[in-house]
């Protein structure tokens, strides 16, 4: 068999085909202070300067062993475009939501997407930064970038706690809100398919049943995903935060082609309910083990997500920026010895 | 006429039901019909809260729901309070700092918790979400307090939860630190020596009563 490109692995891989070997990568961000210190572009610039932004996701790739550079480092992207208040962060602290420009009990009509988000806020330099990731990896590394989804979006426009109370007393609103956040996602990641993105993350933590009612989701997200994986113009995958096993039979119905999960989730659950529907991505814990354990820990954890059946071994969520590097490279061993 | 039964089991149901119009309603009327407050407020809205704990607990209502509980319960709180008699004999409550761990902006799961302490009994000092090490310590030694319950979600902002514990275990003071969040599980809380850890809303209040006795 002839030696698949890290591109060809991946592709294959979500789209349920046979390949040697797991990939391992991340789909969550992956700038840690480690990997600032190397490349020398450290946050909160690299969120604003794409060159910096492109070089410290090359790194990941390159000095850590990820099979995949996956941008950007935040959940703040299309939320600034699209008009919220954001706190820069710093060194070791992601840029942030803080203002909510539709934070409303009684909700503002948001209307139908229409404007030209592309050239708002950091969006272009997103684009920007993946043709300089795709200058210096050459074709046969994928990229990957990542978005905050629908519900995440409206969260970030209304303010979290609000948004939850029109879960039951402003159906239509939000029903409004997400489809908003829908479209607007929609144009930005098929923007990103055309700056050379080959897979797309869609990232809802708020989406989480350790928020909403899986009822809820799967008779109100569930249809806004729908329409979302229809949309989208490239290889696209889900990734929620916290336990989310009651939520899998809906889930299955996503259309998207992976499940990004975190080690609250088990992957023999969720391969179980999703059969050949969706990959399995994760779900190596962030905090426990990556952030406060060891290599070895990281290392048997890795082991376990392999042997559940995980199709692309990854972190399940965002690496902690403190993350040290020695605990990334546990993940590579792992699946290089899983795998001999 | 309505009976007082019927009233108390009323603002318990408004509560569960997140119906604040109701519970305003309700508590309105158990004053027209001079109900002690004090029983309006255990037996009908606390009666309520720890039903929705219940619920929360087995997965049966989520955070939307449990806010619109919360938002009937305090409507009717607000209406009960100015009549309460306070009891100078009483034992008095145990006092709780309460705040989101440095770097962290996400209050959702802490304003639950510290609902929840309320209702079972506890006075709440909140000191909000981003809270600086110091201001935990200082915080604690100024009110007295006999519990601190810190909570993050974020990786970065859980670190800041160690300093807060030897800072005050250095000083010896008596409070107890309770930690919880998404990335916090019970072998961290353990490692970075906090008294307690709750996995969620209605464990914390659980792991809060058995680390003062009550």
């Amino acid at each position: 068999m002839v030696d698949l490109t890290l591109k060809e692995r991946l592709k294959k891989t979500l789209n349920d085909k046979k390949v040697d070997k797991a990939p391992v990568l991340a789909v969550t961000q992956t700038g840690t202070k480690d990997l600032m210190n190397l490349t020398k572009y450290y946050w909160p610039d690299a969120n604003w300067n794409p060159k910096a932004l492109a070089e410290l996701a090359i790194s990941a790739h390159r000095e850590i062993g990820f099979e995949a550079v996956r941008i950007p480092y935040c959940l703040t992207v299309l939320l600034e475009a699209l008009g919220c208040e954001i706190e820069k962060g710093d060194t070791t602290r992601q840029a942030a939501i803080r203002g909510h420009p539709y934070n409303s009990r009684k909700p503002m009509p948001i209307g139908k997407f229409s404007e030209n988000v592309l050239i708002k806020g950091r969006i272009p330099i997103m684009l920007e930064a993946i043709k300089i990731i795709r200058d210096k990896v050459g074709e046969n590394v994928p990229i990957i970038a990542g978005a905050e989804g629908p519900v995440t979006i409206a969260s970030g426009l209304v303010e979290v706690t609000t948004l939850m109370r029109w879960f039951i007393r402003e159906k239509e609103a939000l029903n409004d809100y997400l489809k908003f956040g829908a479209d607007a996602m929609i144009e930005y990641a098929n923007a990103l398919f055309e700056a050379g993105a080959d897979v797309f993350a869609v990232l809802d933590p708020v989406a989480s049943p350790e928020l909403i009612n899986p009822r809820d989701f799967n008779d109100i997200v569930l249809p806004i995903y729908n329409d979302i994986s229809n949309k989208l113009k490239g290889d696209s995958i889900l990734h929620i935060c916290g336990d989310i096993t009651s939520i899998l039979p809906s889930l299955r119905e996503s259309g998207f082609l992976g499940l990004s999960i975190e080690e609250k989730t088990d992957v023999k659950k969720a391969k179980d309910t999703l059969g050949d529907k969706l990959r399995i991505i994760g779900n190596v814990s962030s905090a426990s083990t990556m952030l406060n354990g060891t290599y070895n820990e990281v290392y048997e954890e890795c082991i376990t997500a392999l042997e559940k059946g995980t199709d692309i071994l990854a972190p399940g969520c965002g690496l902690a920026p403190l993350t040290p590097i020695k605990n990334c490279i546990a993940m590579i061993d792992a699946r290089n010895n899983y795998f001999k | 006429m309505v009976s007082k039964e019927e009233i108390l089991e009323g603002l318990a149901k408004a509560v569960i039901d997140g119906d604040e119009v109701k519970s305003e309603e309700l508590a309105k009327k158990s004053l027209e019909l001079g109900i002690d407050p004090y029983e309006a407020l255990m037996n009908g809205c606390n009666k309520g809260m720890a039903k929705v704990s219940d619920l929360y607990e087995c997965k049966e209502m989520f955070v939307p729901e449990i806010l619109l509980s919360a938002d009937a319960m305090y409507a009717a709180i607000d209406i009960l309070k100015p009549h309460l008699k306070v009891d100078a004999s009483a034992k008095k409550p145990a006092k709780v700092i309460i705040g989101v761990a440095q770097g962290d902006i996400h209050d959702i799961g802490k304003n639950l918790v510290k609902m929840m302490l309320e209702v079972a009994g506890f006075i709440l000092v909140d000191v909000g979400k981003d809270v600086p090490v110091d201001t935990f310590v200082k915080k604690a030694e100024e009110e007295d307090a006999d519990l601190v319950t810190i909570s993050a979600l974020m990786t970065t902002s859980m670190l800041y939860m160690e300093p807060v514990i030897k800072q005050l275990k250095g000083k010896n003071h008596k409070a107890k630190v309770i930690v919880g969040g998404a990335p916090i599980n019970s072998d961290f809380a353990k490692k970075i020596g906090a008294d307690g850890y709750g996995k969620d809303a209605v464990e914390a209040v659980k792991v809060a009563k058995n680390l003062i006795g009550a």
